[in-house]
């Protein structure tokens, strides 16, 4: 079973996707901030973190640059959801080394096939 | 003098008001914080179950009016990050469990956090039939429950709605920039409302007409816009006018925006028209940008060299022509239009991988 970490502030959210994820068969762990996240991702060693760009104490982005910079989670997949929508911010994500990114709203049916596609990615190029 | 025995009085009715008002802000505090819990444990209980509904339509919640309310909550947080057929679902679960009727009940409630919420809920779900209601808030004495209605009324998309909500603007009870947003996200379908109620309005909501009018890109309101271009009292109209003209790009603007343009306008008019015609483009728009290129305002004659970057070959021909002369402020804003249409041409190939 493929473990997924979701690190998310708004609640109704978080369980929102945790609830979808499960459903669909992942194991899912969450985070309510970045700091949160990179513990809980250092202890679990989960195969994909989704990211909300906009959380506490430390933001996703923070969060992503923080992994990659990270040996043993700099090969961890990384998908960061967030309202930002502009074109350089999209950018700023990339530039992080994430590798994809969501805009809210989002569709969890959407969700789940990228997370699909990314894993799909990851074990092709393993 | 004061006598002591007035002083020691005094001081201790202070006293006892201090104590009294601290007591009761402990037990507002207290009674607020169990309050709280209480709720946060309705919503750990309610939030499984309507995600379970969710995706079985078969289950029923059968929802206590107090789920409802906290449902409410949960329901318009869920709405406003989530797209696609999960929202719909959810729509479907707030219709089925009664949850939508209780929000319009809440519209009435006293508390204004309740009202706000409820109208927001009724908006992030798109509930048409609020629609009527929800503009009768727009007049809400509370603040955030009329600019929770003005958010809600663009999210049901009922060009109806558009009268009121530039009679919000008129009376400026409603953040101006919330009820941009809500108009234009009614869209193109409201551009005949918009026509209609800006007409007589005052020139700020003529002016925000104009604008969203320009970013419809509708036709529709090709007569209205040219009016104000060429007769509106205020410059602000006439200006925005001009640029929306430019947006929607009709060939049928050059004369006006020509007009605009003449030497005996503001300033600030002629260097948004330059632009605009820029915009639209095409031959015709060659010669009078041509000639505003001249013009001793750098305002107008750097718009205007790089509305001719902007306006397709044959303007682009007579901009190289004007780098090419002698040095003068014509040249450099050419060279300088020019450039930066390069630029943004090599970014371009560069994205597309060229």
């Amino acid at each position: 079973m493929k473990k997924v970490l979701v690190v998310e502030d708004e609640e109704d959210v978080r369980e929102l996707v945790a609830f979808k994820l499960s459903s669909a068969g992942y194991d899912v762990t969450v985070a309510v901030d970045g700091e949160e996240g990179l513990a809980q991702a250092r202890r679990i060693r989960p195969d994909l973190v989704l990211l909300d760009w906009m959380t506490p104490r430390l933001n996703g982005l923070d969060a992503a640059i923080a992994m990659r910079a990270d040996p043993e989670l700099a090969a961890i997949p990384v998908i960061l959801l967030t309202a930002k929508s502009q074109e350089r911010d999209v950018e700023r994500g990339f530039s992080a080394g994430i590798d994809d990114y969501i805009v809210k709203p989002f569709s969890p049916k959407e969700l789940l096939s990228r997370i699909e596609a990314v894993l799909a990615r990851v074990r092709i190029s393993k | 003098m004061i006598s002591s025995g007035v002083l020691v009085a005094l001081t201790i009715a202070i006293g006892c008001a201090l104590a009294i008002m601290g007591l009761v802000t402990s037990v507002s505090k207290v009674a607020r914080g169990r309050h709280d819990r209480r709720q946060e444990r309705r919503y750990q209980e309610l939030r499984p179950r309507l995600l379970a509904a969710i995706d079985d339509s078969t289950i029923r919640l059968n929802l206590s009016p107090r789920d409802e309310k906290a449902m409410i909550s949960i329901a318009r947080n869920l709405l406003s990050a989530i797209r696609g057929d999960d929202r719909e679902a959810v729509v479907a679960v707030l219709e089925r469990e009664g949850v939508v009727d209780a929000a319009m009940h809440q519209t009435h409630a006293r508390s204004a956090v309740r009202r706000a919420r409820a109208v927001e809920l009724l908006g992030r779900a798109g509930v048409e039939r609020a629609a009527v209601r929800v503009r009768q808030l727009l007049k809400d004495p509370d603040f955030d429950v009329r600019r929770s209605a003005a958010r809600s009324l663009g999210f049901i998309g009922h060009p109806g709605a558009i009268p009121d909500l530039l009679s919000a603007i008129e009376a400026r009870n409603v953040p101006l920039n919330t009820v941009t947003m809500a108009i234009a996200r009614i869209g193109p379908i409201g551009a005949g409302h918009l026509v209609d109620g800006c007409n007589g309005g005052i020139p700020l909501v003529r002016a925000i007409c104009a604008e969203l009018l320009g970013l419809n890109g509708t036709t529709h309101a090709l007569t209205t816009l040219t009016t104000w271009l060429r007769d509106d009292d205020s410059l602000e109209v006439r200006i925005r006018a001009a640029r929306a003209l430019g947006r929607v790009g009709a060939p049928t603007s050059v004369d006006p925006l020509s007009e605009a343009l003449r030497e005996s306008e503001p300033v600030a008019l002629r260097a948004v028209a330059a632009k605009a015609l820029g915009s639209i483009g095409g031959v015709r728009t060659v010669s009078v940008l041509r000639d505003a290129l001249n013009a001793p305002q750098p305002m107008v004659a750097r718009n205007a060299a790089h509305a001719l970057a902007a306006a397709g070959p044959a303007a682009r021909e007579t901009l190289e022509y004007a780098a090419r002369g002698r040095p003068s402020a014509r040249a450099s804003y050419a060279r300088e239009a020019l450039s930066a249409v390069q630029l943004s041409e090599r970014i371009a190939a560069r994205r597309r991988g060229g």
